[in-house]
């Protein structure tokens, strides 16, 4: 091993991506390293373009840093989310229902997605139990009987990223770290190390490895280091309003030609995100974010997380689960020594192939002819010309095929009914699709739509559930103190 | 939607393993449909037939087309397979198995070849062999399906078959005719392509038969006799990487118990497999003509063969490499015609059936698109180079210099995805993965702890566990795995257990 072992990590900057990758390093740093946690910012504005929906993933993710579903719901606004419900996308009546979903079946060996692409557009949405529910405005927790029509739905939060931040926050104070509440005023660097952080308060922090979760401002990244891979810059802007009731499971984002707007309702209020060009005016605490990415989001001994590596619009999940992944790969690459540099090689190459591939999900939203003639929709367009999605977009409506590549955040459902939803129809039928008896096809599938009908009308609207859910996990807490 | 005219006729040029394998893939996805499918070889026309060594994803091919296990292992003299082992390869005297199954289990999220290497680092000298089921079953000549339940230590593997490729084409054979399709007995003079497309139209025969169809399946062999006698698409030539280029072959009586498992032995300009089949031994030598002749090759295989020899040694020749397309205007190459890479880890078969599974997936309309065309090669390209790199690794990850060959591959300037693996590995254990290759991080670790390369540090995660704590952790896994195997049945009495016995009647 060439270096010194590890023996202290600092994680410097604010808000989610700081307490998040703490309670994660809290449970699988060893003892040994000194874990040093800097918050330059309580409540970090920036964490709005996070979004505010945690998808599927973070059930596990929570699971592995001990937070329990009942602590989440009981310390926090949180919601359940069967997706988001996308609105006059683009065009108006564009809509759909971005499901959290199962694998799709397998009929007679031909994936039922080649079988309903001869359909009318909403086939594929009365297919999955997420869909119908979340549009229903119904819940209940999917089933673990794999025979059960409910056990193919997946679900997330609705979350505030501020609360979630507080809560990952006391998570992460299980372990013994030093929390400093600070600035940072300079950073010092030898050659690409940087040795230490001057903080506002005076004190210096000294580390062997940075985590830079500093935002979009990306504060310990060097100067002249290779400039980011970035395009466009969109404003965007927060409002709450804490008297919304609580409705239907799901997400909503509804274009405009300006941009588009994204709600979702916790118990703690609903929260509203207005993205537009830079050119519209959007009153109140507007924020501008460039789209794109660091080119490299480890150098020397710092590596750039969430928003400090990259930034997408939140219309979608993918900058959730960018955060994730990012944190994720931090912790199987955390280095062996102060020679970082084949981590680092490692890292990057993960970390780019994961923001390509959240993009081109992204990005797939824009790659339609009818887009408005406005220039949020019009710059957005620009990177329609990406091979890896062009790609994607050449099989798909040439034959319904699907195109996979390594470890994509967004999988092969997501890709179903995202190019269905944009209104996609494959050019040719599926010739093993079309060999199969029309009338058996329809026959399977007027029975799977019944199954779920029958189930979503048992299931109870998600207000009425999640009072019920909340008051059974305060007796039960309360009664085991 | 637009629907062009679905195919209505295909015609499969060679009926060794990959002809049959298509041919009952195809024969059991249209049996309901009126599509014509023939099958055309010539029986004076010798098959390859040496794949004899199969991956697990075999079973998913048979399981797909409703093959009874038992049914087929009788009827091609199939035994059952855990891994390889591969002799003499890190250094000579050196000896692991490559299992079909992971090794331990995760300590907190943490791979378990990490606990392994921390352990290792600290002194234990326990090969990663002992933490996997399969290999320590292997070696105790042991055998059983896996368990159902997946918290049993019996359920944590995968397995093959050891099998008569010209059984099994057979087999096939009768399956697919079966299932209506036309086998007809001749030997191709000639070939008749459109003037406007380019596209095979009809094969002409030496009895002046002419075979026509809108879609032609090219399974004849190394010759490519559509893809590339006719089309001339071209090869791409990998013998920089893989230089052996020539195979004897000769079958022997098995001695002894009959193994689990395949063995592939490392010689001095190539190496030797040995293939336990129910009714014989299949053995043979892979070498480079740069670094041994023909005779020496023969000599050395056969000084190396345990039982009496059942036939004359039987030579080969290949280059390593794939056609530059897979699909070209109407003709797809399946098998050797696609390209070959050395059978070091029992890939040819496997090829053939991810040739299948593309072609189902991306099968055509008479239209042709040629986006179909493009994912196809794209598809069956990244299959053949990753397994490639997979490959290469077995002759770099080596102290031996003790011939010309490994001199040569130890001065060898590698890839650099490959060489971004090894560096990964040995700094801190880490395998760089991806998602569609059939060699995944368990397959790696097997060949580099296998072949002494060995990581310096392992994931510092692991430093929130004492070495007491993991060695305790390692030695009641080891005991669990010893126990079980005790348990387990003998390989052939569960053969015969299961009614799979060649000459039984089930």
């Amino acid at each position: 091993m060439d270096g010194a072992p590890l023996t202290s990590v600092a994680l410097c900057g604010s808000g989610l991506a700081l307490w998040m990758s703490a309670a994660a390093f809290s449970k699988s740093l060893p003892n040994s390293v000194q874990m040093t946690v800097v918050d330059t910012d309580p409540n970090p504005a920036s964490d709005m373009f996070y979004g505010h929906v945690l998808p599927p993933q973070f059930y596990d993710f929570h699971l592995s840093i001990d937070l329990s579903e009942p602590e989440l719901l009981l310390n926090t606004g949180s919601t359940f989310v069967f997706g988001t419900q996308m609105q006059n996308w683009a065009q108006p009546g564009r809509s759909w229902v971005q499901a959290f979903h199962q694998p799709l079946p397998v009929w007679e060996g031909v994936p039922l997605m080649k079988l309903i692409q001869q359909h009318p557009h909403a086939t594929l949405q009365s297919t999955l139990i997420s869909a119908q529910a979340a549009k229903t405005g119904v819940f209940a927790h999917p089933s673990e009987d794999p025979e059960h029509p409910l056990s193919r739905a997946e679900y997330g939060y609705a979350i505030n990223p501020a609360e979630l931040s507080r809560l990952y926050k006391a998570v992460a104070m299980r372990r013994n770290l030093q929390l400093i509440s600070a600035q940072i005023e300079t950073v010092t660097r030898k050659d690409d190390t940087v040795t230490s952080l001057t903080l506002t308060d005076g004190q210096r922090v000294e580390a062997d490895l940075f985590i830079d979760c500093t935002g979009p401002s990306a504060v310990l990244r060097a100067k002249g280091l290779a400039p980011a891979n970035k395009s466009r810059s969109v404003t965007a802007k927060l409002s709450r309003n804490a008297d919304t009731p609580l409705g239907a499971p799901v997400q909503r984002v509804s274009g405009s030609d300006a941009g588009w707007r994204s709600d979702v309702v916790l118990r703690s209020g609903a929260l509203r995100l207005t993205v537009a060009d830079t050119s519209s005016e959007l009153d109140g605490n507007a924020a501008s974010f460039q789209i794109g990415r660091a080119e490299k989001a480890w150098h020397g001994n710092t590596i750039a997380i969430g928003h400090a590596a990259s930034i997408l619009e939140p219309f979608t999940v993918a900058p959730m689960k960018l955060l994730l992944r990012d944190i994720e790969r931090v912790q199987s690459l955390l280095p062996v020594s102060s020679d970082m540099r084949i981590e680092a090689q490692e890292y990057n190459r993960a970390a780019r192939n994961d923001y390509d591939h959240a993009s081109l999900f992204n990005q797939a939203h824009f790659a339609v002819p009818d887009l408005p003639d406005t220039p949020y929709w019009q710059t957005a367009a620009v990177k329609n010309d990406a091979p890896k999605l062009v790609r994607k977009l050449t099989q798909y409506n040439g034959r319904g095929y699907l195109v996979e590549y390594d470890n994509e955040p967004f999988d092969a459902v997501d890709w179903a009914v995202l190019h269905d939803g944009m209104g996609r129809t494959p050019h040719r039928a599926d010739p093993l699709a079309a060999a199969i008896d029309p009338e058996t096809v329809q026959s399977c599938l007027d029975t799977l739509r019944k199954n779920i009908k029958a189930v979503v009308e048992r299931m109870p609207p998600h207000p009425i559930y999640m009072s019920k859910f909340i008051a059974y996990l305060h007796r039960k807490y309360s009664r085991n103190g | 939607m637009n629907v062009p005219a679905p195919i209505k006729s295909i015609c499969i040029l060679g009926g060794g393993t990959a002809g049959w394998m298509t041919a009952a893939a195809l024969a059991f996805k249209f049996q309901n449909s009126d599509i014509d499918i023939t099958l055309v070889e010539s029986e004076q026309i010798g098959t390859v037939g040496v794949g004899e060594a199969t991956l697990p994803h075999i079973r998913f091919f048979n399981q797909t087309i409703g093959i009874d296990e038992a049914e087929f292992m009788r009827a091609t003299n199939a035994t059952f397979k855990l891994g390889i082992e591969f002799c003499d390869w890190g250094r000579l005297g050196d000896h692991y198995i490559h299992p079909f199954g992971e090794f331990g289990q995760p300590v907190d999220g943490v791979d378990f070849h990490h606990v392994w290497n921390r352990l290792r680092r600290a002194g234990s000298n326990t090969p990663l062999d002992d933490f996997s089921y399969p290999i320590v079953a292997a070696r105790n000549g042991k055998f059983h399906h896996p368990a159902t339940d997946l918290f049993k230590i019996e359920s944590t593997f995968g397995y093959a078959y050891q099998f008569d490729s010209i059984l099994y084409a057979k087999f096939l054979r009768k399956f697919a005719e079966e299932r209506g399709i036309i086998r007809i007995e001749g030997k191709v003079v000639d070939t008749t392509q459109d003037a406007n497309t380019g596209h095979v139209t009809s094969l002409t025969l030496e009895s002046g038969e002419t075979v026509s169809a809108e879609l032609f399946i090219d399974c004849s062999g190394f010759r490519g006799l559509l893809i590339e006698q006719c089309l001339e698409t071209g090869y791409q030539d990998w013998s920089e990487w893989l230089p052996c280029n020539r195979a004897v072959a000769v079958p022997s009586a098995t001695v002894g118990a009959i193994p689990p498992y395949t063995r592939a032995t490392a010689r001095t300009a190539g190496w030797q497999w040995r293939i336990p089949l129910q009714h014989r031994t299949g053995n043979g030598h892979v070498y480079c003509s740069e670094f041994i002749s023909d005779n020496e090759a023969t000599a050395q295989l056969l000084s190396h063969v345990e039982g009496d020899l059942l036939a004359d040694p039987k030579q080969l020749y290949f280059k390593t490499g794939r056609r530059n397309l897979f699909w070209n205007k109407n003709v797809i190459s399946i098998g050797l015609s696609a390209g070959f890479l050395e059978p070091l880890e029992s890939t040819s078969i496997h090829f053939i059936q991810e040739g299948i599974t593309a072609l189902l997936e991306l099968f055509p309309d008479t239209s042709f698109a040629q986006s179909d065309k493009d994912e196809y090669n794209e598809k069956m390209a990244l299959n053949f180079e990753r397994v490639r790199d997979f490959l290469l690794l077995h002759y770099v990850a080596t102290e031996r210099d003790d011939s010309a060959m490994w001199r040569h591959f130890r001065s060898l300037t590698l890839p650099g995805s490959l060489q971004d693996k090894i560096n990964a590995w040995t700094h801190r254990g880490h395998v760089p993965s991806y998602e569609f290759s059939v060699f995944l991080p368990p397959s790696w670790i097997a060949v580099f702890a296998g072949q002494r390369i060995l990581p310096n540090a392992e994931d510092p995660r692991l430093g929130r566990t004492s070495e007491d704590g993991l060695r305790g952790d390692t030695q009641q896994l080891r005991s669990a795995i010893d126990a079980a195997v005790s348990r387990a049945p003998g390989h052939m009495d569960y053969v015969k257990s299961i009614g799979a016995l060649a000459g039984t009647a089930g």
